[in-house]
């Protein structure tokens, strides 16, 4: 099918802007290069690779908040790229194609442990690395290995699918109803490093984290020894049909599953379904960036801008003719994902996505159409990246981030905005993220779910 | 009329309506809530956008409706104060006090004061000096998190000291509330210690046998110390009126873990806001009850009338007026109808309503009020403030507001001759006490004095209070040395607050103003507030006695500033609002927000409006909760107390309204 | 512009007793100097009533800043009453505005009150931006980005606070 491009930014011009073209990311001496041909190649589309970059490279010296920005945008799309690159059976990236192509292959990420699957009943611990853990009650009598057509992906790998166990944003500030007013999922994983550390250092158990009686201090990627270090991914998804189409989404197969434990009133259900992605962060600990880089992309059919008229059709939580729908607002309690039907909730984008990054955005769906004119992944635009503008300040452990606040209209609808400790800020927040103990857990939440 | 029936029909979103909301909805009961303020806001940028702009950062200054307008800044009205009569859902703040003779900035009105009084007369009134929201989650929004129970000492004051009244049943009220106190500890998620409060509970005999509750713990560790709490941690050689002096880490309604809610991160802002809801509020409970898909709630919606059967005394339906903007025009009226109703309003509202429904035949001077006890007994916590310099750094401006107080001088002999109190400690260096950092920061900037660190002041005991004595009187600094005195002044500061028991006087009250009106045409409260004990008032001079002490104790030097004489007669700008002399010393008061009283509790239905369940006297379906029903403000702050009540209200209620059912059952077995 | 700025934010420094990398840094994502200068600007040439008065001070600035003196001794001729009270006291509330992030109103002494100052929030950035919690080592009210328990220890030295 076709897909229309309504993301190129056809308005503005950019003199300065330019992409580093064809750089291996671990070497100085050839960023340092391409930074000086920075002039000479300001066309040139950017490289597809199946690296994760492991840190940001400035290209611009002194470099600028505006420069870095970019620099630290360029990141987070070659992250992007990497994590969603087709995956071989066991995770690694199959480097006999590209992304966007051998589109029934599970992607590099889908490999990551959930978190339903590393902090499991009673603090035991979880299956080890490349092991299946088992599945919720209500869902072991689906047989997760007879899919639909056209889902050999799932079975070909022998993965029982991924469960969708959560249905409200964080803190209890509401679920997410799409257009088909069903509520949307979310999942976060760990890439192996950050899972490791974890089971190594019993984390995964409220008695463990009493034992280990310290801050966390997760691995960080580090470019002298070539090491990729944490790697947290939060996923939204929607269910696919009705209003939406199947192949404008990355698509998998999931078990969805109504918790109770999320609230009350809520009945144990599950059913496999297929899901579309709708938003995706990326947090990466650097050892150059101790409060991580904060990346987050969505598809770009979520919402529109507050303020502008919106320019698409139809989107994904928006609806155009709804002139009484409360923006940003979630629907009254009580919320029940296994509701058959929920008014949807109308979301608009708070904080612009810059022009800066939008051409970037342009600038990589071009290259992912040059490899698949129908590639799902000109449906994902990177939004920003929350980055540290002083990562070692004695007085700020946040590291003073830019930009101050960041959202994904899916994942923190509801808390966008421009206020201090109250909107939505990757780094602000999980700065106070802190174990079962009481300790800093570094920068994530993930560890008050031991039991 | 509303369409639907509800089981119970409950005015306010406050922490004691909610949970009554929550513990119905809970046992399948239908309940709505008539809410006259805002709604609950998805997240709260919005009042922390209203509070970093806001002047003066009271504990109102985050919520609607606006508490001050710059731009609205007029000579006579230099804050931008609302006219109460423009709001249709005005309420009293603090930034009011001042302007407590003008009602075209106060909400509150007040009777004039009688001629020919000077500034230590009993008769003197007074304004009040604590407040209150009408927002969607009520008052805990602005509450300090402080959670701990009275004594029983304190329900049977007139028989143990000769003063105030007695709680209905004293030690008998006291014990039947154990389990309700620790539902409350447990709703509110209470971070306490509690080996410190088996000590404080040994002293004061709370219960011999050293059991103060089969499941008496807190549900998370205590809260750490501050640097300040571990200075005043030091006084231990010292007595007051025979008991020992010693601090305890104070139980406290904020994660010390993470939760449902985020751990406390020390944003030092428990009042007016937290802004990572670490503290508990109202809207916790309130969202678990309208999760219970049993209780509906409307807010903007004003209860401006009760009705009650001629024939039943039985309240039939509860008249509201609807609004959509707050500054305009009505939107609608209804009747809001239920088999039991409750009244969870708060200690002013909830008597202004019960005033207001004097339509009914047989209640000429207003619902529930066969007693003509309605409003009075109006009381806070009358507070004395004490400040000083430590001697060495202890990083005031640093932790949640306050983590431990003085508990070892809530009781004892001495209640026979003057009010008790407890102290807290404050880690918020001068801010209540002196407006500072801005104070001293004037100060050092443009050579004045305010702060009586930069002149030639001497405090009480004739110490001179210069900060650096090396520099000039009036000093303007810059640079490095102005870096040096600002740090050196602001990591030294310490504060010490007294909350003195008032006691019941019915003479203290709420009535109907009879000119004064809100947008929507209701009568506001017209308040006679008066501190007319010399009990009440010898409480002052041993705190400030207690004050120095302590500050002696602990090698800190006092700053505490006798305010200026009372001025009684005058123009609305120039009569003072609550300074009052006593013994020669000139006494300034602070409210602690504790309302309390105005619809009592009790045993004789001719001096209380409430039976001991919280039920009215004259209206069997009719019950209230909140700091309204105390027939004594007591020691401890109230929050606790009143989630306690509210817990016991709804089995009483849930009894009531299926008096052979399961809930009786369940009723029963909860609060054996 | 950027020279009023470079002024501006050198000025900033000697007054406030700051450094420049903690009031204005390279990588600025809060940006407060750009609020705070053109509140100066139009502030003091609506008290003064002199519209050269802004320039006389960034100039005054300039010349001191081109010779080998000390931030000490800069401030004290900045400060100095020879330069005119209006130009002194723009200069006292430049170091207000700082501290505070606040625009200060002087209320002289009177027959019954002593002097006193009441101000005017500039914003909520500036309410978090402002000095006053950096010189006592904390955070502003309502915006720490310390962790649980901070306030059981000592904060961390003040010249990490003052960049000094």
């Amino acid at each position: 099918m076709k897909i229309k491009y309504p993301f190129f930014p056809t308005q503005r011009k950019y003199g300065t802007f330019s992409l580093i073209a064809g750089v291996s990311l671990f070497s100085m001496t050839q960023i340092l290069l391409a930074a000086d041909n920075r002039a000479s190649t300001p066309t040139a589309l950017p490289t597809l690779t199946p690296q994760v970059p492991l840190e940001v490279t400035s290209t611009k010296n002194p470099p600028t908040l505006d420069s870095l920005q970019h620099d630290f945008d360029v990141f987070s799309w070659q992250s992007f790229i990497a994590l969603n690159w087709p995956a071989n059976a066991d995770g690694t990236p199959n480097t006999g194609v590209t992304i966007g192509q051998a589109t029934n292959s599970p992607v590099v990420w889908e490999s990551y442990r959930e978190s339903r699957d590393i902090f499991l009943p009673g603090g035991a611990p979880p299956a080890p690395w490349g092991q299946e853990s088992p599945l919720p009650p209500v869902c072991k009598n689906i047989d997760a290995k007879h899919l639909p057509p056209g889902t050999m992906h799932l079975t070909q790998v022998g993965k029982t699918p991924n469960v969708l166990d959560e249905s409200g944003e964080p803190f209890k500030t509401g679920p997410l109803i799409d257009q088909n007013g069903q509520y949307a999922r979310f999942a976060i994983l760990t890439n192996e490093q950050m899972f490791d550390y974890i089971d190594t250092n019993k984390l995964y158990s409220k008695r463990g984290q009493k034992a280990f009686d310290a801050n966390a201090n997760f691995p960080s990627s580090d470019t002298k020894n070539n090491q990729v270090g944490s790697i947290m991914i939060k996923t939204s998804w929607v269910k696919m049909g009705g209003k939406f189409d199947p192949a404008k989404f990355y698509t998998t197969y999931a078990l969805v599953y109504d918790n109770p434990a999320e609230e009350p009133g809520v009945k144990p259900s599950c059913v496999l379904t297929q899901v579309g992605l709708v938003g995706f962060h990326i947090a990466h600990k650097t050892a150059s960036e101790p409060q991580w880089v904060w990346s987050t992309f969505e598809h770009v059919n979520n919402a529109p801008t507050a303020g502008q008229k919106p320019t698409l059709p139809a989107y994904n939580f928006f609806d155009a003719t709804c002139t009484s729908c409360k923006v940003n607002e979630p629907p009254p309690r009580p919320w029940n994902p296994g509701t058959a039907y929920t008014k949807p909730t109308q979301i608009e984008r708070v904080i612009a996505i810059t022009p800066d990054a939008q051409q970037l955005n342009a600038a990589y769906h071009q290259a992912l159409a040059a490899v698949s004119a129908d590639s799902v992944w000109l449906n994902y635009e990177l939004v920003s990246t929350q980055w540290p503008t002083n990562a070692t300040s004695k007085t700020d452990p946040t590291g003073v981030p830019a930009p101050s606040f960041l959202a994904n209209t899916t994942l923190e609808s509801y808390i966008q905005g421009h206020v201090k400790q109250t909107s939505s800020s990757c780094m602000a927040c999980h700065n106070n993220a802190t174990t079962t103990t009481g300790s800093f857990s570094d920068f994530t939440y993930l560890l008050q779910r031991a039991q | 009329m509303t369409t639907q029936t509800y089981d119970l029909v409950i005015v306010g979103s406050g922490i004691s309506g909610s949970i009554v909301a929550y513990e119905l909805g809970r046992q399948g009961k239908k309940v709505l809530i008539l809410e006259a303020g805002q709604e609950v806001p998805v997240d709260r940028s919005g009042y922390m956008r209203t509070f970093f702009k806001a002047n003066a950062k009271t504990p109102e200054s985050p919520y609607p409706p606006t508490t001050q307008d710059p731009k609205a800044s007029t000579p006579d009205n230099p804050l931008g104060l609302p006219d109460p009569a423009l709001e249709n859902v005005p309420r009293y703040t603090v930034l009011q006090i001042n302007s407590w003779r003008n009602p075209a900035q106060c909400y509150f009105t007040y009777p004039p004061q009688a001629p020919g009084l000077t500034g230590d007369s009993p008769e003197v009134v007074f304004a009040f000096a604590s407040s209150y929201e009408r927002i969607g989650g009520g008052t805990t929004w602005h509450w300090l998190g402080t959670s701990l129970r009275h004594f029983w000492h304190d329900f049977e004051l007139k028989t143990l000291y000769g003063h105030g009244v007695d709680w209905p049943g004293g030690q008998q009220f006291y014990q039947a509330l154990v389990p309700y106190y620790e539902k409350a500890t447990k709703e509110i998620g209470v971070s306490g210690d509690k080996a410190a409060m088996d000590t404080i509970y040994t002293q004061f005999d709370v219960e011999p046998s050293g059991k103060y509750g089969p499941d008496y713990d807190y549900p998370m560790p205590p809260i750490v110390a501050s640097l300040v709490d571990n200075l005043f941690a030091t006084v231990t050689d010292m007595t007051v009126d025979g008991n020992p002096v010693y601090s305890s880490p104070t139980p406290q309604g904020r994660n010390s873990l993470p939760g449902d809610r985020r751990q406390c991160a020390g944003n030092t802002n428990c009042i007016p806001i937290c802004p990572i809801q670490a503290k508990y509020d109202a809207t916790v409970t309130l969202a678990n009850a309208l999760q219970t898909g049993n209780v509906d709630i409307r807010y903007r919606t004003v209860a401006s009338n009760i009705q009650v059967d001629a024939t039943t005394g039985e309240v039939t339906g509860i008249d509201y007026i609807t609004y959509d903007d707050h500054l305009g025009p009505p939107s609608g009226t209804g009747t809001a109808v239920g088999t039991k109703y409750l009244l969870a309003a708060h200690a002013i509202e909830t008597p202004r309503l019960l005033l207001m429904s004097n339509k009914n035949v047989n209640f000429p001077d207003g619902v529930a009020n066969s007693s003509g006890q309605v409003g009075r007994n109006l009381m806070d916590h009358i507070m004395y403030l004490a400040w000083g310099l430590a001697k060495d750094p202890v990083y005031a401006y640093r932790g949640p507001l306050s983590t431990s107080g003085y508990e070892s001088l809530r009781d004892g002999a001495f209640r026979k001759n003057r009010s008790a109190y407890r102290i807290e400690i404050g880690n918020e260096g001068w801010q209540w006490a002196a407006n500072d950092p801005y104070t001293t920061l004037a100060d050092f900037v443009f050579g004045q004095n305010a702060s009586q660190l930069n002149g030639n002041s001497v405090n009480q005991q004739g110490q001179p209070l210069r900060f650096n004595p090396s520099l000039p009187a009036n000093s303007q600094l810059f640079g490095q040395q102005l870096v040096d005195t600002l740090n050196g002044v602001y990591i030294r500061q310490i504060r010490l607050g007294y909350l003195i028991e008032q006691l019941p006087d019915p003479d203290n009250r709420v009535e109907l103003s009879p000119t004064e009106t809100d947008h929507l045409g209701l009568p506001r409260p017209l308040v006679t507030y008066r501190i007319r004990n010399d009990y009440e008032r010898e409480a002052f001079v041993s705190a400030k006695a207690v004050s120095t002490e302590i500050f002696t104790a602990i090698g800190a030097t006092e700053y505490t500033i006798p305010p200026p004489d009372p001025v009684l007669y005058g123009a609305p700008n120039e009569v003072t609002a609550t300074n009052f002399q006593y013994k020669g010393n000139n006494f300034t008061f602070y409210g602690a927000g504790h309302i309390v009283g105005t619809y009592r509790i009790g045993d004789d239905k001719t001096h209380s409006v409430l039976n001991p369940r919280q039920q009215s006297w004259d209206h069997a379906n009719l019950y209230m909760v909140g700091s309204g029903v105390f027939p004594t403000v007591a020691t401890g702050n109230p929050t606790l107390t009143i989630a306690a009540l509210a817990f016991q209200a709804a089995d009483n209620i849930l009894q009531d309204l299926e008096p052979s059912g399961e809930a009786k059952a369940e009723a029963m077995a909860s609060s054996s | 512009m950027s020279n009023d700025m470079d002024n501006f934010v050198g000025l900033s420094a000697v007054l406030t007793g700051f450094s420049q990398e903690v009031l204005a840094p390279d990588l600025d994502p809060v940006d407060i100097k750009s609020e705070y200068l053109p509140v100066f600007t139009a502030n003091v040439t609506k008290e003064s009533g002199d519209p050269s008065l802004v320039a006389g001070i960034f100039q005054k600035y300039a010349m001191l800043q081109s010779q080998t003196l000390t931030p000490q001794q800069i401030g004290e001729a900045m400060l100095d009453p020879a330069n005119g009270e209006a130009f002194v006291l723009a200069c006292r509330k430049l170091i207000f505005m700082w501290y505070a992030g606040a625009w200060p109103t002087i209320a002289p002494a009177s027959a019954t009150a002593q002097a006193s100052t009441v101000s005017d929030l500039i914003s909520a950035k500036a309410y978090t931006a402002s000095l006053v919690w950096q010189v006592m080592q904390s955070h502003p009210m309502g915006d720490s980005n310390y962790r649980y328990g901070y306030w059981n220890k000592p904060p961390v030295p003040l010249s990490d606070y003052t960049g000094q």
